[in-house]
């Protein structure tokens, strides 16, 4: 799961170039996203993980770092019941 | 925590002053004039509506760093009533990051209104809007414009590229501009291009009661269209007559030769500077005749152009009074969970014109910044754009 955040990220806000990005590192403070990331972000983890992010979840303690988006999507899999982060078929 | 909530009279104090940081970088301590402004517009409005209220983000120890107004409009689809929620001086303070801004605009989106509208919607709040699933309105984006006075327009843009040079040298240059628009008034190819009024007849000043009818009847074919009462649009009129960056509001109809009337127009005139026009509406066999009157009159009145927001239905006639079109600077952008409506706007078949959306508002004028700060302004507070544009962030 953390590649493919790595690969959304790298394809959509670097388009394409390797940045060095570590798991911890912040998206905002490396300025990799901007308001329009957040959304962008946001519309892609929900429609590839069939979750739905609550304006209250819209923080960067949950979407800021590959690692707190991982962090995230797990508890939200684990709180919807579903226990699968697969990604939902396009 | 949820970061967002309503705005409340509480808060215009507040908000007032993150205008000036993010807008004008300004710490100005007094902004009693635009706390009044604000309460007007957004609270002691004729459309108030508790289910469509602005917006503000909101953090613990740091006070309000986000803002979203929203004045809540009645417009007509498909003859049924709906609720349109117009965005206006989205704002967010720099230092608060990227996430301010998505959540005001996700809360706007998730609100009951049929219709979620800007008209002035710089690039970032554009793509804004896109990301959360919103629309420009193409159509409605394009801006028309029509040189009235090619000389002194060609120093204007050379005045308005700002520098004390260029204005000095612009001055300078005034008389020789003036001499040169005249010769060509009367002798050039542009002899053929003067507008003309015909057999028409401008009647300024008209009520506003028979602008309102006008405005009613003409907007009546139309899938999309405003909604509002007589008191309404008095209150709009007055507010848009208020608005001084453009120069004087002008209103007026246009007769036929019988005294028919064929249509009116409501434009901004400023000696020396492009017109700007509010809204014009004409019969659908009379649009060149109004748009005649109001070139003349514009031209009589010292413009050295006129431009206004294209009203599709137009285009044609627009085009054959030597019109060019262009991106505005600011995009009209939709959301609605209809696509029908969306459609309507797509297609231009809506009545959507500057007195619709926030165009009209005079948050863009000059003088709200009374006192100077006292040092630095804070540098976080960034405006993207060289004049105030009614939505900024981050």
């Amino acid at each position: 799961m953390k590649e493919q955040l790595r690969k959304f990220i790298t394809d959509n806000f670097l388009f394409g170039r390797p940045s060095g990005l570590s798991d911890d590192d912040s998206l905002q403070d490396a300025g990799i996203i901007d308001s329009t990331g957040v959304l962008e972000l946001v519309t892609y983890i929900e429609e590839t993980y069939g979750i739905q992010v609550l304006d209250s979840e819209l923080l960067p303690e949950n979407l800021d770092s590959i690692n707190r988006l991982a962090g995230f999507l797990e508890r939200k899999v684990a709180a919807s019941g579903t226990g699968s982060l697969a990604p939902q078929p396009a | 925590m949820d970061s967002v909530r309503e705005f409340c009279r509480d808060d215009i104090c507040q908000v007032a002053h993150l205008w000036l940081r993010v807008f004008h970088r300004s710490a100005a301590r007094t902004a009693k004039p635009l706390e009044d402004y604000f309460r007007q517009i957004f609270f002691d409005n004729p459309w108030a509506d508790e289910g469509l209220p602005s917006l503000v983000y909101e953090e613990p120890g740091r006070g309000i760093t986000g803002f979203l107004g929203v004045i809540p409009r009645r417009m007509v689809f498909n003859g049924r009533r709906i609720r349109v929620a117009v965005a206006s001086q989205l704002m967010v303070d720099g230092r608060a990051g990227a996430y301010p801004a998505a959540q005001l605009m996700r809360r706007l989106f998730a609100g009951p209104q049929d219709l979620a509208f800007s008209d002035g919607a710089n690039d970032f709040s554009e793509r804004l809007w896109r990301a959360c699933g919103g629309d420009v309105a193409m159509l409605y984006s394009l801006q028309w414009t029509r040189i009235l006075r090619p000389i002194l327009y060609a120093r204007s843009l050379v005045r308005a590229r700002g520098g004390w040079h260029y204005a000095l040298a612009a001055d300078a240059l005034s008389p020789v501009c003036h001499a040169l628009d005249a010769l060509l008034a009367r002798t050039g190819p542009g002899s053929r291009w003067l507008p003309d009024c015909g057999d028409c007849t401008i009647v300024d000043d008209p009520a506003d009661q028979g602008l309102y009818a006008q405005m009613r009847e003409l907007a009546a074919g139309r899938r999309l269209q405003p909604g509002d009462d007589f008191e309404s649009f008095r209150w709009l009129l007055r507010r848009a007559g208020e608005k001084k960056m453009y120069g004087d509001l002008r209103r007026a109809m246009v007769l036929g030769p019988g005294g028919e009337v064929l249509g009116w127009y409501l434009c901004y005139v400023k000696r020396g500077a492009a017109a700007q026009v509010l809204q014009f509406g004409a019969r659908p066999r009379a649009v060149q005749k109004v748009l005649n009157c109001l070139l003349y009159r514009a031209r009589q009145e010292g413009a050295v152009a006129i431009s206004g927001e294209l009203e599709p239905r137009y285009t044609r006639d627009l085009a054959a009074s030597r019109c060019d079109f262009g991106w505005a600077g600011c995009a009209v952008v939709a959301h609605s969970r209809d696509p029908e409506l969306l459609n309507a706007i797509h297609r231009g078949d809506a009545f959507v014109s500057r007195l619709e959306g926030e165009w009209w508002a005079r948050f863009s004028d000059r003088g709200w910044v009374q006192a100077e700060p006292e040092g630095e302004a804070p540098a976080e507070a960034v405006s993207r754009s060289e004049a105030p544009l009614p939505i900024n962030i981050p």
